[in-house]
């Protein structure tokens, strides 16, 4: 009995470790991780050098963790027992960096005692950026907006259990300090969370699955910045004020929900807004001459496929432009991170050309060479709150 | 390579199970030579340009031990082995350690800068051990350089451990048997092991990790408590599973390794902790260093120098700062303690209290360990202390109820409980017991391995 006890269990672990094995040999091996965003460690190649240090062996290593028989079905297992365990029995909501609440999802927010000396440098030494844009532009013969747009942990932030941070006094403080800063460099700022953390206003403008905002805190946006262009602009620009909302059927994968394999229940929709009367554009990505479809909406195929954020523009993507032929009409140049892009589908519409530009992925001109060259009417750069002391990437741009 | 890897646990080791048990059981020598081919391919997956030192290393030894095995040369032999072996040790582990002091002391001196191959103070102890007990005549020396390269180099046990002594498995060397009794067993002991790396050690290290990078000065106590126990479980149950990972491959392939963790963290005294916490190193010391230099059998002042010894090199051992002989020097004011002020009082207490003080002074001594730096350390013992100004905090919350269940498998896991369960179920029913619950843990165990990689891009929240 001990015998027979002790084979059929060796068979079972043996059985377990080659089967594991097997699957990796023969199964297809992924490259890319959707729900990580990223792509997966593959196989490295051998150098004399890098089997001498050991790192072409970690290279393997770091491949077979990234490609394990069953990766994808045991991280989406492994994350439903935590989004039981943790939010109904451990009383402690926090999954894959994600705060879960009962119709909310929040980005965890590692604990930190941020310095205030070094967010007021950070926020100065962004306003002087800023600043040196806004004269290159005026110089141009442009007019330059700053807009701050609340992130969703900053429309959320009292939705956070006690014991988690808000970073409620870090955006303060790095608020003051930036519009402080921007005040002294006479800089005309925009604050968009002014209006869209109006409690009547914040639960339709901040979306509950995703970082950024929904299509209807974009057009609100979109709203304040055309307002104070408007107030500025000698001949009125065109507004889009007749509009058609919808919303796309897939299901919305936020950066939340999606770090939760879509397992958390909270549903969202993506929406949509198009302009009644129709003007048709041409659209070029990447470079002038690569024209693209003309359409700022990025449509999956299948509508049972569910869908992310990137469906306004298409997602990050350098430069932008956005061609309507109305030379009678003003140029707007508009540049920022992933916040531009819900914004953009509305921004072209009063324009003869709108174009955009994210400096994390565009190398080809500096931002004063451009505003140089194109000499646009407006510049506008979008900035969101989590990132006002922050004067790296498109906060460095000048 | 680790164990706790999928490229040893799903290639590594069934391959070369496959290749060792293809080969019959008469042909022992050229089972040996598979299982040694293999562990070197295991050492050399850490960078083959180490093969070089190990192979050094074996040779050395393999020569000294011929030498110290004629009796009219075996101090030759042995003092040839440790200058060679501590030599090495001293310049790939030490060297830069001391430049570093005597720069501090104002003398520049240039500080080189070596890479510390994987392993070296384990088999550089071996090694010794093994020259050592040809010597003193409780094991014959090896002809084979090959069976000495295998006892060497064995990979279940190159890396970290447990220490095994030459004269323990002189025999399995060549006259072994794997039965499937032992094969069985030495899974169950593998899986084991494998689940308190993967489900505990490594989620408490997570735990860890996170409060100890805080800056000391502002860190509640309550957290830097909980991080210090935190610490305190991960650094027991790596080392504890690495051993019975190590003691499980063994038996895989016949060999009966040492235990090296007794439970330790029931210990009603540090001198106790020390005879139940890394026995095979401790017991290393104790024959090789602490019984030559007479032991306790020499006036008093003696034995306090004999300690002395024994602990400075023990912190010596584990790594080459400050640090850590502080860490050695905090044992040894203790164990002096015992033996000569409190040790009868604390016998006389109750054993709650006896635990209580042996896991606060273990407590202690694992923030030194892990600390950089002795600031470092100082700076968190003070937090511990209440000395930042904040006792409690919101963050104090996230990190008890986050790591709860894995802190709650620790605590049962420090306790043996399986002797308990043994006692009480009997033979048969803690047989099927053991190879279910193993099964069961290697389950888990892949599922953290293959989900362990898990890291969505930061880019995600733009």
């Amino acid at each position: 009995m001990k015998k027979l006890l002790n084979i059929l269990f060796i068979a079972a672990f043996l059985g377990f470790i080659l089967l594991a094995g097997a699957a990796y040999v023969l199964l297809p091996r992924q490259t890319y991780s959707f729900y990580e965003n990223r792509n997966l460690a593959q196989l490295p190649s051998p150098s004399a050098e890098s089997i001498l240090d050991g790192s072409y062996f970690a290279g393997v290593d770091r491949a077979l963790s990234d490609t394990a028989a069953g990766r994808s079905t045991l991280l989406k297992a492994k994350t439903a027992l935590q989004l039981f365990l943790n939010v109904k029995i451990l009383n402690c909501p926090v999954v894959n960096e994600v705060v879960v609440l009962d119709d909310l999802l929040l980005p965890f927010n590692p604990y930190l005692e941020a310095d205030p000396q070094a967010v007021k440098a950070g926020a100065e030494c962004q306003a002087d950026n800023i600043a040196a844009a806004r004269d290159t532009t005026e110089a141009a013969g442009g007019e330059y907006f700053f807009v701050m747009v609340p992130c969703q942990y900053v429309s959320y932030e009292e939705e956070y259990p006690d014991y988690l941070d808000n970073r409620a006094e870090l955006t303060k403080t790095a608020s003051a300090y930036l519009k402080e800063a921007l005040a002294d460099r006479n800089v005309n700022v925009i604050d968009a969370g002014e209006t869209l953390l109006e409690p009547e206003v914040r639960d339709e403008a901040a979306s509950r699955v995703d970082n950024h905002y929904t299509m209807k805190g974009a057009y609100l946006t979109y709203r304040l910045i055309m307002d104070a262009i408007n107030a500025a602009a000698e001949e009125p620009v065109d507004v889009m004020e007749d509009y058609i909302y919808s919303e796309l059927p897939n299901g919305y994968l936020g950066s939340r929900s999606r770090k939760l394999f879509g397992l958390s229940g909270v549903r969202e929709a993506l929406g949509m807004i198009d302009p009644v009367d129709e003007i048709p554009f041409r659209r070029y990505n990447w470079s002038e001459d690569n024209e693209v479809p003309a359409t700022v909406w990025s449509l999956p195929s299948d509508p049972r496929e569910e869908w992310t954020y990137g469906l306004y523009m298409g997602g990050d993507i350098g430069y932008t432009r956005i061609d309507t032929e109305r030379p009678e009409k003003p140029t707007i140049l508009i540049y920022g991170d992933s916040f531009t892009n819900a914004v953009e589908c509305l921004m072209w519409y009063g324009f003869d050309e709108m174009h955009s530009l994210d400096f994390r992925m565009y190398d080809k001109m500096t931002l004063s060479g451009f505003i140089e060259e194109l000499k646009p009417d407006y510049v506008v750069f979008i900035r969101d709150y989590e990132q006002l002391a922050a004067a790296g990437g498109n906060g460095g741009a000048r | 390579m680790v164990f706790s890897s999928v490229s040893f646990l799903v290639f590594f080791l069934p391959v070369l199970l496959a290749l060792y048990y293809i080969v019959p059981q008469k042909f022992r020598s050229a089972r040996n030579l598979v299982l040694l081919l293999a562990s070197l391919f295991f050492y050399a997956w850490g960078g083959v340009g180490f093969l070089a030192l190990l192979f050094v290393s074996i040779t050395v030894n393999y020569l000294c031990g011929l030498v110290a095995g004629l009796t009219r040369y075996k101090r030759l032999g042995v003092t040839a082995a440790c200058v060679v072996g501590i030599g090495l040790l001293f310049v790939y582990k030490y060297a830069g350690f001391f430049a570093g002091t005597v720069n501090a002391l104002g003398i520049a001196v240039p500080v080189p800068d070596i890479v510390l191959p994987i392993g070296i103070s384990f088999y550089t102890f071996q090694g010794l051990s093994y020259v050592i007990d040809v010597s003193r005549g409780t094991a014959p020396a090896q002809k084979n350089p090959l069976n000495v390269a295998l006892y060497i180099a064995l990979f279940p046990q190159l890396v970290a451990g447990p220490i095994v002594r030459y004269d323990t498995v002189s025999l399995a060397l060549t006259e072994r048997r794997e039965t499937l009794e032992a094969f069985a067993s030495g899974l169950v002991r593998f899986s084991v092991g494998l689940a308190k790396k993967m489900l505990i050690a490594n989620v408490m290290g997570e735990a860890a990790d996170g409060i100890f990078a805080h800056d000391a000065a502002t860190l509640p106590a309550a957290l830097a408590w909980l991080g210090a126990v935190y610490y305190t479980f991960q650094i027991y149950f790596d080392f504890s599973a690495y051993s019975d990972m190590a003691i499980g491959l063994g038996r895989l392939f016949g060999f009966e390794f040492c235990e090296n963790f007794d439970y330790p963290y029931i210990s009603r005294t540090v001198t106790e902790f020390w005879r139940r916490w890394h026995m095979s190193l401790s017991g290393w010391f104790r024959d090789y260093v602490y019984f030559p230099l007479g032991g306790s059998r020499v006036p008093r002042w003696k034995h306090v120098r004999n300690l002395a010894a024994v602990w400075l090199l023990t912190g010596l051992w584990h790594g080459a700062n400050w640090t850590f002989i502080l860490w050695g020097a905090w044992f040894l004011l203790l164990l002096l303690g015992e033996k000569f002020v409190w040790g009868r009082a604390l016998e006389r207490l109750p054993a709650a209290v006896g635990r209580i003080y042996t896991m606060l002074a273990v407590i202690l001594s694992w923030v030194l360990f892990r600390s950089a730096s002795i600031n470092a350390a100082f700076g968190y013992i003070s937090s511990m202390l209440g000395f930042s100004g904040r006792l409690f905090s919101g963050e104090c919350v996230y990190y008890f109820r986050l790591y709860l269940p894995a802190l709650a498998a620790a605590a049962v896991g420090s306790l043996p409980v399986k002797r308990l369960l043994e006692k009480r179920l009997g033979d048969t029913a803690s047989l099927w017991l053991s190879r279910l619950w193993a099964l069961l843990l290697l389950a888990l165990s892949y599922v953290m391995l293959a989900t362990g990689s898990f890291n969505p891009f930061i880019y995600f929240q733009f």
